[in-house]
């Protein structure tokens, strides 16, 4: 055991300084270290707290684990790090980190998206039976909405009919998941606009409760139908390494009933 | 008997542990390998007696951790690490005030001895999480010296971060 030859400890105690203010000189290094036990929202608040933490975040090297982190590998945009982590949060939900899709009757080609940089379109032509899976790992417990994008080319689209599914698979056990269905009775796609991005929610949120936080929840299309007639475009940035299928957190002060499920399974706010 | 070394506090205050609780810090432990029949107390010029004081407790407890345990994690990889698989008497340990909390977390960072550094990032991650820049500000006693129009920029800049 140690042997203090000094005064008691209640005595050091009391001459602690009062007002300590942990962040005003810690360390880069420390200050990654603590960053691998935050989340994204977590990280980006604290930079914003002070000139010293917004300076120190502002070193390219200190987004490098963190874009590892999130992409797989260091992503840049514009030549940024740290400019590829905030933009790809532009859409203000988690994009999808990769995507896989097979269209067996079909083609899948990839083509530059006509109105925005950057972005690339995962083109499924006249397929008629195709699945595009998207996985995010990682997802912090709460509840989500499932958003796909979609730009339908032609006027003459006449898709039959277009599902979508989500699992939470937790942490380390791939076996175990909660599944959503939802199957609509009608076409969904011929009520959208052509020519246009539309975000399409799944009608049925994703929860990912507090046992089974930074799951891995997957989100996918069961198409089950037949001819078609145009081609489905899904927004997928250059890297090929997310697709725009987004959750989006659902606020718990919502009033749409998601947010009383919100409360109700008691989710931090 | 038990082998026992000194570490001389910054305030130069004398502790007498035992040889591999003070192997807990990998920074004494080299130290004691290069010059193993040093019989001088061991400077650690950064850490005051207080502070030393409860490294020491610390390591005490965990004498006899498997070392594997205080490897760092790779894990990070996909996604954020766990900050809340705590051991109760590491969570009473650091139950403590907030400048006792940093020095904790610099002296074991200087030290070298992760397990504890972790537990004190872990600890303060806690204090973090789900909490706006203002409640960190106020939980921390962070002064914001950001201009208005610095402030209104960066709000600008991370705006999606807002719309939680």
């Amino acid at each position: 055991m140690a042997s203090p030859q000094a005064q008691p400890r209640s005595a050091h105690l009391s001459t602690l300084k009062p007002a300590p203010r942990l962040f005003n000189c810690l360390p880069e290094d420390i200050l990654y270290r603590l960053t691998r036990y935050l989340g994204e929202h977590d990280i980006i608040s604290l930079t914003q707290t002070s000139r010293h933490l917004y300076d120190l975040t502002q070193e390219e090297s200190f987004w490098y684990p963190l874009s590892i982190r999130k992409f797989d590998k260091i992503m840049r945009h514009q030549g940024s790090c740290r400019l590829a982590f905030l933009k790809s949060r532009d859409l203000k939900f988690s994009c999808a980190q990769s995507c896989d899709h097979q269209a067996p009757n079909g083609r899948i080609i990839v083509t530059p998206h006509p109105e925005i940089a950057d972005l690339q379109l995962l083109t499924v032509l006249c397929a008629n039976n195709f699945k595009i899976a998207a996985m995010f790992p990682s997802v912090p417990a709460g509840v989500y909405q499932i958003v796909w994008q979609v730009y339908i080319t032609d006027e003459t689209a006449g898709f039959r009919d277009i599902n979508f599914r989500s699992f939470v698979y937790k942490r380390n056990e791939m076996y175990n998941r909660s599944q959503h269905d939802y199957r609509p009775k009608e076409n969904l796609f011929t009520r959208f606009p052509k020519e246009k991005i539309t975000s399409i929610i799944s009608p049925q949120p994703i929860v990912v409760m507090p046992d089974q936080e930074y799951s891995t929840v997957i989100a996918e299309t069961i198409s089950i139908g037949f001819n078609w007639k145009s081609n489905i475009l899904m927004i997928e940035p250059v890297s090929n390494s997310f697709v725009s299928v987004a959750l989006r957190p659902i606020s718990p002060q919502a009033d749409n009933g998601i947010g009383m499920l919100h409360s109700q399974l008691g989710f931090r706010s | 008997a038990m082998e026992t070394v000194t570490l001389k506090s910054g305030d130069e205050k004398l502790f007498q542990v035992p040889r591999n609780v003070a192997s807990k810090s990998a920074l004494i432990s080299s130290m004691l390998e290069t010059a193993p029949n040093e019989t001088e107390p061991i400077p650690v010029k950064n850490v005051q007696s207080p502070v030393l004081e409860k490294i020491i407790e610390y390591c005490t407890k965990h004498a006899n951790d498997d070392p594997e345990d205080d490897e760092d994690s790779d894990d990070e990889m996909d996604g954020p690490l766990r900050s809340t698989d705590i051991d109760p008497w590491d969570l009473k340990f650091i139950d403590v005030g907030m400048e006792m909390l940093y020095e904790i977390i610099m002296a074991a960072n200087y030290l070298d001895i992760k397990p504890l550094l972790n537990l004190g990032c872990k600890t303060v991650a806690n204090m973090i999480k789900g909490k706006t820049p203002d409640e960190i500000r106020s939980r921390f006693n962070i002064p914001n010296d950001f201009t208005p129009e610095e402030e209104e920029q960066i709000k600008k800049e991370n705006e999606w971060a807002e719309d939680r």
